[in-house]
């Protein structure tokens, strides 16, 4: 949503922004800080404004229209680009360790928050710079930098903490220890920014001078050697020390807790290296077993290069002392230590290797996706591999570049998962075959140590499969229900709600409504799956029910805009066959509603009215979307809007308006030409899709010209106070959803980091 | 009285706005009876209805709302 590529843009804005800069003809300068001023005082001329009622006020206050967003002075914003140069900015609020990232468009809006322009203000701002009416894109993203504390006032939420202190009270300790061993809960300490700070600068630094590396490059390489011929001599057990298992396994694990903290320092001192903070560290569970983490997310405000160094620098981190520990083992291969450095050399390098390897997600994968710019790389190509693949290789249609490397690197992961769930109970099988031996047959400490190591073993496995299992059944019984069975009941219910919401179903009556809310399916997709396919034929109309969905249109990567609960699409497929104008993909688990064609067709036959008028309302929604003006609305606010908008025709020669008339409305041309005459003269010729009177929206100004029909004049007018409605129900509306299904985070991917596990920074 | 939204015999009123709701309709939204602060006045405190009547039309702010005209 508020990721937009800035080339597809300036082409097709700059024509509309000319256009609104030549009717205007330096009667009505483009809004200046003297305009904003004026606007602020509540009054055009500048004289005072009349006082207001303190219901009046309130009102004022309550309508979210009229909210005046203010930048807090704790958010630091950074300029960065992409590799292909298009420029984007990381919001960062580091006292909550908030981020977001921003398209340029969007930066500009979050420029102009200080508080002197209201969101009403900001669409039109927004409309006047760009070209596009863009309500949707500017409620989410006033709500999401509020939610995310971007503003001087963040938001209290009462209730929602009421519910929290409450519903904490009622919490039972197995309900926490659950949360704990799922992983859910983490122990994380915050302010560790300055220790590692203070040891970056005392010693840390030294390690990422030139010499310096130029050692850690020898040392890898001599030390790596080394290794390989220890490990092949044999002459070091890795499972024993002093002939007992006991002690070579617990020697084992504390090695290996040195290693992790070694490796995991790394990633802070590097993340630091780069000017960025480290937010926190802590430990928590992972699938049973305890796993440090850092939070190196404030590294997203550094290039693409410092990224891929900090993720490099834990597994690099061990390269380097393994070798260390092989040169030490070379010098002296007798002493008592050799054996221990053999092993820590042998755990460093396992955690390299497994971390390198990008099928996982793990350091190597967020390399390859920091330096592919291919956010959600894994969770993609799975569901590409599983499902899209395979339909298009059904039909023989052709794959591009981008599919064949996705249905690749699809299908290595699953392989390669696969590979590593085998090969991980082959080797423990092997290695602990011989341990149960030796530790059964020990004394009573002994046995007691193998129980724990079996039940921490197996843990792990009991509930990832346990927990999949059960995940598989109730979707299976979900999706069996809510395909073949009747919803009712509260089901029917929500969908009925969703569908009221519906503008262009408003023509039918509530029993044809609960009909077709009976009628819809329910298909759950996981993120990356895709909904629609640009370019193929469609007979599905879908309502979005929970989760978020991706727009995408050509080639272009970045999802054109994002569409959440309530918000439809492919309603022109109940009408008539056409190819899809977008494709839609899933951006987080998606929940949909859909209705087909034939069961559309079947429903409203009966009635005549009914589906005549919903006919027509789809095919203004469609219609609208022509209009560059309206190309960011979804096709829930071009329902909206087309319900506002009033068309007035006007017979050659006719007046829309004569200069020093009252302005209250703002007007696009559908068809016809009309000319533009300032003090007698003729400015301009305005054609279809050009607009004008658009400052109408903001102010009770008297219009700066006429404006004439040269030839039979088809207008769509938008009225200042129904422009302000759409603001403040498309305010309403993101809200809800926002309160409905909870934020998605728009710089994700680098929340707490684990040692050898997903999610590693 | 009746339902706000289906228009069917209502069973109770909404605690924040006062429109009747029936139990099909009914919502639960946590409402504070009162609020003081603590001994050591650091600590504001609220009494609170946990599950207090809600239509759920209406929309109880989340957040206080500046009233300077009352200063």
């Amino acid at each position: 949503m508020l990721d937009y590529p800035l080339a597809s843009k300036s082409d097709h804005h700059r024509p509309i922004f000319m256009a609104a800069k030549r009717f205007t003809g330096g009667n009505m300068p483009i809004p200046t800080a003297s305009f904003w001023r004026r606007l602020a005082g509540g009054d055009a001329g500048g004289s005072p404004a009349p006082p207001k009622g303190i219901w009046d006020a309130l009102r004022e206050r309550l309508n979210p229209a009229l909210y005046r967003p203010v930048r807090s002075p704790e958010v630091a914003a950074v300029p960065l680009a992409t590799r292909h140069g298009q420029p984007f900015y990381i919001l960062a609020n580091r006292r909550y360790s908030r981020y977001l990232r921003l398209a340029p468009e969007d930066y500009h809006l979050w420029s102009l928050m200080d508080g002197t322009r209201s969101v009403k203000d900001l669409v039109f701002e927004y409309f006047t710079t760009f070209g596009a009416l863009a309500f949707d894109r500017v409620a989410q993203l006033v709500l999401h930098l509020r939610l995310d504390r971007m503003f001087a006032d963040p938001p209290l939420n009462i209730y929602a903490s009421i519910r929290r202190i409450l519903g904490g009270r009622g919490q039972s300790i197995p309900r926490t220890l659950w949360r704990v061993i799922t992983g859910a809960h983490t122990f994380q300490i915050r302010r560790i920014d300055g220790l590692i700070d203070g040891l970056h600068r005392r010693v840390g630094w030294l390690f990422y001078t030139t010499p310096m590396q130029v050692v850690w490059v020898i040392v890898s390489l001599v030390g790596g050697w080394l290794f390989l011929q220890h490990l092949a001599s044999g002459r070091y057990d890795l499972f024993q020390a002093g002939g007992s298992y006991t002690k070579g396994l617990v020697l084992l694990v504390v090695l290996n807790y040195l290693s992790i903290t070694i490796h995991e320092a790394s990633h802070a001192l590097t993340c630091k290296h780069y000017g960025a903070h480290v937010n926190g560290a802590g430990v928590m569970l992972y699938y049973g077993l305890p796993a440090y983490f850092v939070d190196t997310t404030d590294v997203w405000t550094r290039p693409a290069y410092a990224r891929i160094a900090t993720s490099w620098a834990g597994p690099y981190s061990g390269v380097i002392l393994a070798g260390l520990g092989a040169m030490v083992v070379q010098v002296m291969p007798n002493s008592g230590i050799a054996p221990i450095l053999h092993r820590l050399s042998f755990l460093w390098i396992l955690i390299l290797l497994f971390n390198l390897i990008p099928l996982l997600e793990l350091d190597g994968y967020f390399m390859l996706v920091d330096w592919l710019e291919i956010p959600m790389l894994r969770a993609r190509s799975l569901a590409f591999f599983r499902t899209e693949l395979w339909r298009r290789l059904r039909r023989r249609e052709a794959l591009t570049g981008q599919d064949r490397f996705l249905a690749w690197f699809g299908g290595l992961s699953l392989a390669f998962s696969i590979f590593v769930i085998i090969s991980a109970l082959v080797s423990w099988q092997l290695r602990l075959k011989s341990l149960t031996q030796s530790l059964w047959s020990g004394g009573l400490g002994s046995k007691a140590l193998l129980i724990l190591l079996l039940l921490v073993l197996s843990l792990p496995l009991v509930m990832g499969l346990g927990g999949r299992a059960v995940s598989v059944t109730r979707a299976a019984a979900r999706r069996t229900r809510t395909f073949w069975g009747t919803p009712h009941g509260r089901t029917l219910r929500q969908r009925e709600t969703l569908l009221q919401a519906v503008h262009f179903l408003s023509p039918l009556p509530e029993a044809e409504l609960a009909q077709v809310a009976t009628r819809m399916h329910r298909q759950i997709f996981r993120p990356g799956e895709i909904v629609i396919r640009q370019g193929t034929e469609g007979d599905r109309f879908y309502v979005i029910e929970r989760g978020v969905a991706e727009v995408l249109v050509g080639d272009d990567p970045l999802p054109r805009r994002h569409l959440t609960r309530g918000d439809y699409f492919g309603e022109i497929a109940l009408l008539e066959r056409v190819s899809r104008t977008a494709t839609v993909r899933a951006g987080s688990p998606l929940s949909v509603l859909w209705l087909g064609r034939g069961d559309f067709d079947r429903l409203l036959a009966a009635r005549v009215s009914p589906p005549t008028q919903v006919a027509e309302k789809i095919h203004n929604i469609e219609a609208l979307r022509q209009f560059s003006l309206f190309a960011e609305l979804s096709s829930r606010e071009l329902d909206a809007l087309s319900s506002r908008l009033q068309r007035e025709r006007f017979p050659t020669g006719a007046v829309v308006f004569q200069e020093g008339d009252p302005g209250e409305a703002f007007y696009l041309v559908d068809s016809g030409q009309a000319e533009v005459i300032v003090g007698g003269q003729r400015a301009n010729i305005l054609g279809h899709g050009t607009y004008f009177g658009e400052i109408a929206l903001l102010l009770n100004i008297p219009r700066t010209a006429t404006v004439r029909a040269l030839t039979p004049l088809d207008l769509f007018k938008l009225s200042r106070p129904d422009f302000e409605a759409l603001v403040a129900t498309t305010l309403h509306n993101v809200a809800a959803v926002l309160e409905d299904v909870g934020r998605e985070r728009l710089v994700t991917g680098r929340g707490p980091s684990l040692i050898g596990q997903p999610g590693e920074a | 009285m009746d339902c706000w939204i289906c228009k069917r015999t209502a069973l109770g009123v909404c605690r924040f706005c006062g429109r009747g709701i029936c139990e099909e309709h009914a919502r639960f939204h946590p409402y504070i009876l009162s609020l003081y602060t603590a001994h050591s006045k650091e600590v504001v405190k609220a009494l609170v209805v946990e599950d207090a009547l809600h239509c759920g039309v209406c929309k109880p702010r989340a957040d206080p709302v500046d009233v300077p005209e009352l200063e």
